[in-house]
């Protein structure tokens, strides 16, 4: 563990409550399109005692993070229990469908045959951090965070 | 080989249609107390074989539950496999449903209410499924309700359907 090299390290953000999270992510910048390898944490259920572990049941068998090709504006997830890297997205500037304004989308919908429903949104909320939300047919379901580099609690 | 993309295809476009049954689908709507009463007051039933549809009933009774439902059996787990005669169960996990995580089935104590429910118990049997523990109960005809624990802690319930 690095201790919290962020100021929104991921047993920060499972503590916050969804109206936290809905702050946060309205008051960021989308940042930079990010590069390389993230930790993933999803936030299910935020600010419940359960949350920190529907991340770790989720971490451990679904998805562990996302690696960011920022040239190319791609990413990859890395899924499954043995973190197998599938499911292409396109990276790019657009408006959020929350409040319209700029952040950066992972869009499923041209590249992946199973997560053309999806839609993810980041914005920049610290140092090598990104917060946003998931979306199923437009409807949002969780948020979830990224850490790059230093501000990663995994490694 | 293109056959076999068709066939995907249709695997994946009947996934997205199907979903829960009916009554499944009411899961989903119920508060988590009335979740709670439902399992405790329902008997163990027995030791199910076969084939069952999985749903995770997380959030329940908020709008995004069914959503969140059909993301997890998308992406994460599907169901699982039963094999009564020989007390153990094989979960259909990820996107292609791939068969994996055994575990072993038995009547055991709840450790919500100390009463008989079926054990779903991964300890001995999955190096990546050890600090889980499932429980159900059966609800009604081919189905069966109970919770997923990681290290003895109630995360959420699920249902099988068969």
């Amino acid at each position: 563990m690095n201790g919290p090299n962020s100021a929104y390290d991921p047993p920060t953000l499972l503590k916050m409550s969804t109206a936290d999270l809905d702050k946060l992510f309205a008051g960021a910048p989308p940042g930079p399109i990010p590069n390389g390898d993230a930790q993933g944490t999803a936030l299910v259920d935020p600010g419940t005692t359960k949350s920190p572990e529907f991340a770790k049941i989720i971490n451990h068998f679904a998805w562990q993070g996302k690696v960011f090709d920022a040239k190319n504006g791609t990413l990859v997830n890395h899924i499954g229990p043995f973190g197998m890297k599938a499911i292409l997205a396109k990276v790019y500037l657009g408006d959020s469908l929350i409040d319209k304004k700029p952040c950066i989308v992972l869009d499923y919908s041209q590249t992946s045959l199973v997560a053309h429903w999806i839609r993810d949104e980041i914005r920049n909320i610290a140092p090598d951090t990104y917060l946003g939300p998931v979306y199923w047919d437009n409807k949002k379901l969780f948020y979830f965070a990224l850490h790059f580099g230093k501000a990663r609690t995994d490694q | 080989m293109r056959r076999a993309w068709i066939a995907v295809v249709i695997l994946f476009a009947a996934c997205r249609t199907a979903g829960p049954s009916a009554d499944v689908q009411t899961l989903l709507t119920m508060p988590q107390p009335e979740i709670d009463k439902l399992f405790t007051s329902s008997p163990p039933g027995p030791i199910p074989n076969g084939r069952a549809e999985g749903t995770a009933i997380v959030e329940p009774g908020m709008p995004q539950s069914p959503d969140i439902a059909a993301f997890i059996h998308t992406f994460g787990w599907q169901g699982k496999i039963f094999d009564a005669a020989n007390g153990t169960l094989v979960n259909r996990l990820g996107v292609g449903g791939t068969e994996g995580i055994l575990a072993k089935v038995y009547v055991g104590k709840s450790l919500i209410d100390g009463k008989d429910c079926i054990v779903l118990d991964y300890s001995k049997t999955s190096v990546v499924a050890h600090h889980i523990r499932d429980e159900i109960r059966q609800i009604g005809p081919n189905t069966y309700l109970g919770p997923v624990y990681w290290d003895n802690k109630k995360l959420f319930y699920f249902a099988l359907k068969f």
